[in-house]
């Protein structure tokens, strides 16, 4: 069953507090260095602390409950400014887009109209010309490109230079919006200053496999505490699709970013520089397709991550002008947590660097460790709980942790200048075996096996082994649904796909 | 002909209590065989002792010591009907414990369902930490059952708005203050509880003095309560303050590391498996935190009210009685013992929260694990609690002759010795203490021990040192004993209770019986 709303929930002040107190106190511990072992080891933990410290410092600053913006004029009835429907086509089954054109003409808002941006052609597609006939089947302008670039920014770049709209709204090829979006969406642009409203981008067959549901539970969480804190700090940015915005905000920025392959965060980061507002708003209205298999979400993922990282470190968010204080936090947030990859690593590796060469980087007993770091992981995922509205789930934190691989590919192309291209998610489930993309994982536990029998082969059942043999089964587990996920099981749901005419 | 779901949830329902009560059975009567025929250890042998006093005398021995009088009163009463056999000494505890069952039922079933409240009843029952202080002639079961009735009446009371329950809530807390000082720390858990609520009251923007202005009628018989239980148990606390402590007459208490906070878990969840084993089992810690992960992940909704105040008691107290234990080392898990019932609870809420299928296998991992550690930590010698003074006693009555001496180290370990030594060896203690003058041990000394050994060498051909509770001299006496005397027997009956036999003299002729 479809849900309304996204899965949230504020959490207290009080244990917020009381949580940014506990991280505090476990940061501290590190900052006592005659816990270090080996120097070099407790320098590189040392970084990666910093990092964990910043990404959750910044995480509940995020979801700091501040009251709610209210925004007394919302009145449908005073907005009726000219709304261009946009849906961007590459490849996608004609099935999939027919769907999508009849639930976008169902919107209820009469000044609209609907537009097929169909790069069909420019992708060399034999039968781009069937796009066109669905559009004119169905009543729908389709807008062919002939001159390739700029992926699907292009595409919508292309688009606004023809077209007379003042609001344009986006929605990918299986997006399909329910009735009311538009009556939703729209009368926030009654503020003037109003540049795009965003909505979540929900996953119809979330239960079709486990890859829908790690992929859907990651989700949830973005747009649920995430987005919904970034909206606070008028930092919620455009997902690519379920968005709608303002032409001329967006024309003064030279429409939608080519140079970046996650061209809807950084148009959003540069709409926030000209200081424009931005509403997030956290209602399903409309609901399309999570990648269906392991291959297509490791590109959605690896093509995200890339982009955020060309962000960080080209388009560095701290030092743009116009932006306020918390906007540039929440950028630089975002942006740093695909970085998660280099310290995932970085944890994984200690305890097997332990385990085979006995060297340690904290000289210190665990269990004192474990005094300060216990309490703080423990308020640290019990607001995650809280803020997820009990909807977190383990396998999402597993996608997570298991991300690590392509976040290191993504970061390595960055830092080689290699170039990477837009690739629209698959809407179809390739068929095939991907345990593939689960060899560093899968060497990783066997690597884990091997270290454990050499650490307790040398020191026996001593404590120090059996706390880093610990650490190894937790990231061993951690990986589990992910490579379960790799591997096809017969009980998936299939996904109905209607003809197309 | 299929059965409608009303009756299979009945039917299922009937299973589900016939297994808890089978289980709860089957740990009674492990427990009944394997612990109750065991030694008197040295904590019974105190109680006992004070219990056969005269009323008078046994409250200022209890006031000197560390413990309220309630439990040494009725053990004073049930050895006058029973007698002083050990066995039956520890029936009064098994008693405590088996009423601490359907209270405690009681109390979880105010908040929860009544799997959870079943299920965390059997965690309970089936606790090797909790059964063997059921067999243990302590007060210990006493202060659960008290701390149970106190978590029944508190939940009462609270959700009545303070209006009904209160003659129950200050029993239990009559009850609780005499069963154990420890109960103190229920209480300002209690009242950390009461002023959460305060603060979380809704709407949450309201004022404090608003919110105080909502709650006004709880917070006020609370405090009525509250003020009422201090005046009653000022008499005591003036009567101790008066008695003055008679120190060195309990064991040291060590101040705690990070390492006993995990110590004390691994003895509420898993009972007293040996020092290796524990000190293995900590050494996992890491896999707490994925623990954290799964109990932090979406599970199965469950309606759980008054869910932080179990929270909130089943930890809190250790954090505050961690944290005291840097200015005064009061840290022992049996002295936790009320915390079990809140943190069962929340075990038994939490492997009941996933989907049917994965609490089953969760829950049939915990009580089998359990039951096993139960018979591990009851048949197995490597078990730190256990001490086998009978068998002490017995060696001594077979081998110490007229002859010899037996001297005992700590000094306070020669009740359990003194309740089962019957031989004809004279006893002294080291350093030399008089138990029938109550009052402080003195203090080690190498010089007096010396010059005790000089005499002892005139009159004795052997001396038997009984060692055990070290309070930090043991070593000295050993090192002493070692370098200037010939050794000729050394025996371990308990994890750290040992008996040395020396030869003091030369010229008499050494026999063993």
């Amino acid at each position: 069953m479809e849900q309304e709303v996204i899965q949230y929930s504020f959490v207290q002040k009080f244990f917020l507090s009381l949580t940014i107190l506990m991280g505090l106190v476990y940061f501290s511990w590190w900052f006592d260095f005659s816990h270090a072992g080996n120097w070099l080891l407790y320098g590189l933990l040392f970084i990666g602390e910093i990092y964990h410290i910043t990404m959750a410092l910044t995480f509940w600053l995020t979801i700091w409950p501040y009251k709610q913006k209210v925004y007394p004029s919302l009145n449908a009835a005073k907005v009726n400014l000219s709304v261009a429907v946009f849906i961007p086509v590459v490849s996608e089954p004609l099935s999939i887009i027919r769907q999508t054109i009849l639930a976008a003409k169902g919107m209820v808002y009469e000044n609209k109209k609907i537009y097929v941006l169909s790069d069909a052609y420019v992708a060399g597609r034999n039968n781009w010309q069937d796009i066109e006939e669905l559009c004119k089947v169905l009543n729908v302008e389709c807008i062919t490109r002939k001159k390739a670039g700029g992926a699907k920014a292009g595409n919508i770049n292309h688009a606004l230079s023809v077209i007379n709209e003042e609001v344009v709204v986006i929605f990918d090829a299986d997006m399909k919006p329910k009735s009311g979006f538009l009556q939703k969406v729209m009368p926030y642009f009654s503020d003037p200053a109003m540049a795009f409203v965003q909505t979540p981008q929900y996953y119809s067959n979330q239960e079709a496999n486990s890859v829908t549901q790690g992929s859907w539970e990651q989700q949830n969480f973005f747009f649920g505490p995430i987005m919904i804190g970034k909206n606070n700090y008028n930092a919620a940015f455009i997902c690519g699709t379920n968005v709608a915005i303002r032409k001329v905000a967006l024309m003064q920025v030279g429409g939608m970013c080519e140079t970046n392959i996650a061209e809807d965060f950084l148009t959003s980061l540069m709409i926030h520089q000209n200081e424009w507002k931005s509403v997030y708003l956290p209602e399903v209205l409309a609901t399309g397709l999570a990648p269906l298999d392991l291959l297509s979400y490791y590109k959605q993922q690896l093509r995200w991550t890339r982009g955020s990282l060309e962000v960080l470190f080209v388009f560095n968010p701290l030092f743009k002008k116009g932006l306020t204080f918390m906007q540039k936090i929440q950028y630089l947030s975002s942006g740093l947590y695909y970085l998660n990859g280099l310290i995932v690593l970085l944890d994984m590796m200690i305890p097997i660097i332990f385990l085979l060469y006995g060297v340690q980087p904290v000289s210190s007993s665990t269990t004192s460790f474990a005094l300060f770091f216990v309490p703080y992981m423990f308020l640290s995922l019990y607001t995650i709980y809280i803020a997820s509205n009990n909807s977190i789930s383990f396998k999402a934190f597993s996608f997570s942790q298991a991300s690590f691989y392509l976040q290191l590919v993504a970061f390595w192309s960055l830092i080689t200048r290699q170039k990477m291209k837009f690739a629209v998610t698959s809407k179809n489930k390739i068929e095939g075996n991907f345990l593939y993309l689960c060899y560093p994982h899968l060497v990783y536990i066997l690597l884990a096996c091997f270290s454990i029998g050499m650490g307790i082969e040398r020191e026996g059942l001593h404590p120090a082994v059996l706390a880093n043999v610990a650490w190894v089964i937790f990231n061993m587990t951690m990986f589990l649904p992910f490579i379960a996920a790799s591997i096809s099981w017969n009980r998936e749901l299939s996904v109905q796909i209607q003809p197309a005419i | 002909m299929e059965q409608s779901p009303i009756i299979q949830k009945h039917h299922k329902h009937i299973l589900f209590t016939i297994s808890m009560f089978c289980l709860i059975g089957l740990a009674i009567i492990i427990n009944y065989i394997t612990v109750s025929s065991q030694s008197i250890r040295l904590d019974e042998s105190q109680s006992l002792w004070a219990a056969t006093k005269s009323i008078p005398a046994l409250l200022t021995w209890t006031s000197q010591d560390v413990h309220v009088p309630l439990y040494n009163l009725m053990l004073h009463f049930w050895i006058q009907i029973f007698g002083t056999n050990i066995a039956v000494v520890r029936r009064l505890s098994f008693m405590f414990f088996l009423l601490t069952l359907p209270v405690l039922y009681k109390a979880f079933r105010q908040v929860s369902n009544y799997r959870v409240s079943l299920l965390a009843v059997t965690i309970f029952a089936l606790s090797p930490f909790i059964l063997w202080y059921s067999d243990e002639a302590r007060m210990y079961t006493l202060f659960a059952f008290a701390t149970g009735l106190n978590h029944l009446y508190f939940i009462k009371f609270y959700n009545s708005n303070g209006e009904k329950w209160k003659f129950g809530y200050f029993l239990s807390t009559m009850l609780g203050l005499f069963s154990h000082y420890f109960f103190f720390f229920l209480l300002v858990t209690q009242f950390i509880y009461m002023l959460g609520i305060i603060y979380f009251t809704k709407p949450r923007q309201l004022p404090l003095l608003q919110k105080i202005q909502i709650r006004k009628g709880l917070i006020i018989r609370y405090v009525q309560i509250m003020l009422l239980c201090a005046v009653l148990f000022l008499p005591w606390v003036m009567f101790v303050l008066s008695s003055g402590a008679a120190a060195n007459t309990q064991p040291l208490i060590p101040a705690p590391t990070t390492y006993n906070i995990f110590q004390a878990f691994i003895n509420f969840l898993l009972g007293f498996p040996s020092t290796q084993v524990q000190t293995l089992v900590i050494s996992l810690w890491p896999l707490i935190v994925l623990l954290f992960f799964f109990i932090f992940t979406r599970r199965r909704s469950m309606h759980i009210k008054n869910s932080g105040y179990f929270l909130l008691t089943a930890f809190l107290p250790i954090v505050i009685v961690f944290a005291i234990s840097f200015i005064r080392p009061i840290f022992l898990s049996r002295y936790l013992i009320f915390v079990t019932p809140s943190l069962f609870f929340v075990c038994a809420w939490m492997l009941l929260s996933y989907s049917k299928r994965i609490s089953s296998v969760l829950v049939t991992a915990f009580l089998v694990m359990m039951v096993s550690l139960l018979l591990y930590q009851n048949i197995s010698n490597s078990t730190p609690v256990k001490e086998d003074y009978v068998g002490v006693s017995d060696y001594l009555d077979q081998n110490a002759t007229e002859s010899d001496v037996i001297a005992i180290s700590a000094p306070f370990t020669i009740y359990p010795i003194a309740y089962s030594y019957t031989g004809q060896a004279g006893i002294v203690t080291i350093p030399q203490w008089d138990l029938y003058n109550s009052g402080p041990i003195p203090p080690f000394s190498l010089s007096s021990f010396q010059q005790n050994l000089a005499t002892y060498t005139t009159e004795y051909n052997r001396i038997y040192v009984v060692l055990s509770y070290d309070q930090g001299y043991e070593s000295k006496i050993k090192n002493y004993m070692d370098t200037h005397y010939k050794r000729v027997i050394q025996k371990t009956f308990s994890p750290g209770l040992e008996v040395d036999a020396y030869q003091l003299r030369y010229d008499a002729v050494l026999t063993e019986k």
